[in-house]
């Protein structure tokens, strides 16, 4: 157990999550896998600070991972929150929800 | 020894519920697999010594956003319809397995200074022991500005949200 090892967990987790991303065309899957792929960024923060930390920091700056995550994990609700929102909306004037047959803006 | 095995243990179960996220057919187990990823991270949360974060992960992610996911899920009819691949399942893979590979060797292949080896770790002990107290006062004291500025990206997602949803008067 050393930064490496949460690294590349991290690392990972960001790649199925981006995988999802790409792969899916249900809009609900997608928005799960961006969670993932805000979670695994949370990782990444806090293991580096967690191991990797300027000398003679104050104790705040030792712990300035955890407030990328607090930051991270605000912005991921409201994000969630939003694009429910947009799917519920857009389930209930075209009645469909999966990407390759949304196609309005095609003209 | 028994941190690593904790560790191991937590890395698989988190990577396995993951996977299941983005292969399993049916989206409603997919939402069940995403809550068990998030009860991964955060014992990787505890394994970090930020217990703030990891009671914040599992109140926010494990408790409201799996919930509201698995809602709107059912609100949506084609659950058995499921959770399809599109069309560029080959091209997305090939793209993120290379990236994952870059990903690991820039990783394994740095220097990484790591911060047990200074002088005095009087500093390190105060900020894991206090963490809360820390995180309290600096919110409110250097980061105050952008703590109000996330309220207001609150407000305003909550507003979006009800006005999007909102019964349209014709």
């Amino acid at each position: 157990m050393n930064l490496e090892s949460f690294l590349i967990l991290s690392a990972i987790l960001f790649c199925i999550g981006l995988t999802g991303v790409l792969i899916k065309s249900n809009i609900i899957a997608i928005l799960m896998s961006l969670e993932l792929m805000l979670n695994s960024v949370n990782i990444a923060a806090v293991a580096a600070s967690r191991y990797v930390t300027p000398i003679n920091a104050e104790p705040a700056f030792v712990l300035w991972g955890n407030f990328f995550a607090i930051f991270i994990i605000t912005i991921a609700a409201a994000e969630v929150a939003l694009g429910l929102a947009i799917v519920m909306s857009l389930y209930k004037s075209k009645n469909k929800i999966f990407i390759d047959k949304i196609s309005d803006l095609k003209g | 020894m028994i941190p690593n095995i904790v560790f191991y243990i937590t890395a698989f179960i988190t990577i396995i519920s993951a996977i299941m996220v983005i292969t399993t057919k049916d989206i409603f187990r997919a939402a069940l697999f995403l809550a068990s990823t998030f009860m991964g991270v955060v014992g990787l949360f505890i394994l970090l010594f930020a217990e703030f974060l990891a009671a914040v992960q599992l109140i926010i992610y494990v408790g409201a956003i799996s919930v509201v996911i698995l809602f709107a899920i059912m609100f949506t009819k084609d659950v058995e319809v499921g959770n399809p691949f599109s069309k560029y399942k080959i091209v997305g893979i090939v793209i993120c397995l290379i990236l994952l590979i870059l990903l690991i060797l820039s990783i394994a292949n740095y220097e990484w200074n790591y911060n047990f080896e200074i002088d005095n770790p009087n500093i390190l002990i105060d900020a894991y022991k206090n963490s809360i107290y820390h995180i309290g006062k600096t919110l409110v004291t250097t980061l105050v500005v952008p703590f109000i500025a996330s309220s207001f990206v609150l407000l305003a997602a909550v507003l979006g949200a009800i006005s999007l949803v909102k019964e349209r008067e014709s």
